[in-house]
């Protein structure tokens, strides 16, 4: 009990101004911690951003590869070659086509 | 303490000096700290200053970054590509990191497949520099492969090649880029600012495992290349390029061109050339392949300007298709020269002279009308001008312009000699014959809205013109071979005698044939030229309307123009057909 009052005692009574001013450094500590807190988040979200953008670079590559290949398999020697010999078909003579008149 | 000295210690008097003296230390202090404090993060110039603790820190930091552009695809009207640009990797090394005696340079040569000593040797030569290149335009694959040897001094840079998937079907109007991704021919080089992508830069901050956490600045926008859209239907490319490369191969020409050009729109559907050069490996290649002859060599078209001399005199409403003009006896002097017919066709019609090609019966409208009036119509069907495809290199041809024109050189003028142009060009004067007398400029491009049109002759005039082509390749015509199954076709031939060195050389000629189908509405022209056939046939007849046929049948197949002829319709009952042709696909 003593010891309590004592310490009541000792501690003097802050003045509203003094408790305007604590809650002021501490709101100023809050905010120094949300900036470092933001930094941080906007870097790492950069970061991701770029890790983005490199790999929609390669995609790009890769479509580019893949229109290449694409365009060889497809290429009309080859299906020609493909359509005459593989598969024995030919352009159909004209006597062979029937014109259906809409 | 006050007690104390109360008690017994007198008080010592400090002397003021020494109370101020500490004093004005103590703020000297403080000031040498602000002193210091300015000077590294504030005043402009000091030695290790602001300046030098910011640059240690960018240096350490911020680091520049490239933006990578492509150069844009080039594609045809359907979206086929025709080029396309994807990466490779050069090596490169700095000779004063890996020099020449090395151990590891016997294995980075057999990994870049060179010789040791070659490698040896070019360390050697460039042993000043801090640059120079082993390998370019390798496979990424292969690269890793160099890289992954992990030999000091060696280097990757990232690079693009261009790759042409049509490969020498379409090679000249496509063209090609050089080694650092810049056109040099054909389209490559006409569309260079619209196709070329420029790289560009930004400032980052980089944290200590490389990673980019800031985006400081951008240094320069990158600008991604467009992709370009050809007016060429590659399905049609292939056919024509197929069948002229079998023409001249069949009758050992020198060359020869196609243009297939559609008349609705005025836009290039084909335009093949031989001989062609394969733009992927360009090791071999001769300049005489390189040239897009169909834009850039000119010729004199003989008797394929016929039609327009005939448009020249049909204007002047003293002619009508049915006027009679007397070709006996068959040959005609003019000044010191005789111009021959094959036969003596008698008294024919100015229709009869279309379709037998005759030079007596020409000579004779020729002389009787004013050679500015046969100019005039050469000039407003576009010759001696450019047609606008705005091809690198291309030729306006030569429309000559007398005061005093001697009477051989009317007749000759009337009849296509002494004057030249370029397959294209002929192509867009019979695209106005095809068109009812509107003239369209030539695209290479594909048109997103409809061209400007002019109208140079009158249709009625073009008409008449197009039936008399129709019996050109009807029957008693020049061009029988020219002739489609189920289309009709309007068309005139053409054999030129080439200019050699003492003049017109007799055993060097052109075939021509420049047709027009289907002849009611038309839809495309066709002209096919071939250079020098030299297995005996030469006419226009025999050589270049045979090509017509087969690139006019496919291509008319390919646009889904419905036959008009020989075809069965539903519901009606069936002809006997002819036995079945097997013919390739195309």
């Amino acid at each position: 009990m003593v010891f309590k009052q004592w310490l009541i005692a000792a501690i003097p009574r802050p003045s509203p101004v003094q408790v305007g001013l604590v809650l002021l450094w501490l709101a100023l500590l809050v905010s120094a911690l949300g900036v470092v807190y933001a930094t941080h988040q906007s870097r790492q979200l950069v970061h991701q951003l770029e890790l983005a953008r490199r790999e929609s670079a390669q995609l790009q590559v890769a479509w580019g590869q893949y229109l290449l290949e694409q365009s060889t398999w497809a290429a009309y020697q080859r299906i020609e070659q493909v359509a005459a010999e593989r598969l024995d078909m030919h352009v159909p003579a004209t006597e062979d086509i029937v014109m259906v008149k809409q | 303490m006050k007690k104390r000295s109360k008690q017994g210690y007198p008080e010592a008097p400090i002397a003021r000096w020494r109370f101020y003296g500490a004093g004005a230390l103590l703020c000297l202090l403080g000031l040498g700290l602000l002193w210091r404090v300015a000077g590294l993060q504030v005043i402009p110039g000091e030695d290790k200053g602001f300046e030098f603790l910011q640059d240690q820190g960018v240096a350490r930091t911020v680091r520049v970054e490239p933006i990578s552009a492509y150069r844009g695809v080039i594609t045809d009207r359907r979206g086929e590509p025709l080029a396309v640009s994807s990466p490779v990797v050069s090596i490169w090394a700095d000779p004063g990191i890996l020099q020449a005696g090395q151990p590891d340079t016997a294995a980075l040569a057999k990994a870049l497949g060179t010789s040791g000593t070659a490698l040896e040797e070019k360390l050697q030569r460039f042993r000043d520099r801090e640059f120079v290149y082993l390998k370019r335009h390798l496979p990424p694959q292969d690269a890793d492969k160099v890289l992954s040897a992990g030999v000091a001094g060696v280097f990757a840079q990232t690079e693009y090649r261009r790759f042409y998937p049509a490969g020498e079907v379409a090679s000249h109007l496509v063209g090609f880029t050089d080694i650092d991704d810049r056109g040099q021919e054909g389209m490559e080089l006409a569309y260079e600012q619209w196709l070329a992508g420029v790289q560009g830069a930004k400032r980052v901050v980089k944290d200590l495992k490389g990673r980019v956490v800031k985006e400081e600045k951008l240094l320069r926008a990158a600008r991604a290349g467009q992709a370009l859209t050809l007016s060429i239907d590659l399905r049609l490319q292939y056919l024509a390029y197929r069948e002229l490369k079998t023409t001249v191969t069949e009758h050992q020409a020198r060359g020869g061109s196609v243009v297939v050009l559609d008349t609705l729109t005025g836009e290039v559907l084909a335009i093949a050339n031989q001989p062609a050069y394969n733009p992927n490996d360009r090791r071999r290649i001769r300049p005489a392949e390189m040239r897009n002859r169909a834009i850039i060599d000119q010729f004199e078209p003989g008797s394929t300007m016929k039609p327009v001399t005939v448009m020249a005199a049909l204007e002047t409403k003293r002619y009508s298709p049915r006027t009679l003009v007397d070709t006996n006896p068959g040959h005609i002097r003019v000044g010191r020269k005789t111009l021959l017919d094959p036969k003596n066709y008698g008294i024919i019609d100015v229709t009869k002279i279309i379709t037998k090609s005759s030079q007596v019966g020409l000579t004779k409208l020729a002389l009787d009308l004013e050679p500015q009036q046969i100019l005039d119509m050469y000039f407003r069907l576009g010759l001696g001008q450019s047609t606008g495809s705005g091809f690198p290199g291309e030729n306006v041809g030569l429309l000559p312009s007398r005061s005093r024109w001697q009477p051989i050189e009317r007749a000759n003028f009337a009849f296509g000699y002494g004057l030249s142009l370029t397959t294209l060009q002929l192509a867009q004067a019979y695209s106005v014959i095809a068109n009812g007398g509107l003239k369209k400029p030539v695209s290479l491009v594909k048109l997103a809205r409809a061209p400007v049109v002019e109208n140079v002759v009158d249709a009625q005039i073009t008409r008449q013109v197009l039936s008399m082509l129709r019996t050109v390749v009807g029957p008693g015509g020049t061009a029988g071979r020219a002739r489609l199954d189920a289309y009709s076709v309007a068309g005139k031939t053409g054999t030129v005698h080439k200019v050699g060195p003492q003049g017109y050389a007799v055993e060097r000629k052109m075939a021509l044939f420049a047709g027009i189908a289907p002849a009611e509405k038309p839809r495309i022209v066709v002209v096919t030229v071939i250079d020098e056939p030299s297995r005996g046939k030469y006419f226009g007849g025999e050589v270049a309307a045979p090509l017509f046929s087969k690139i006019a049948a496919g291509a008319l197949r390919l646009l889904d123009v419905p036959p008009q002829q020989n075809s069965r319709v539903a519901g009606q009952a069936p002809r006997p057909g002819r036995a079945v042709k097997k013919e390739p696909v195309g």
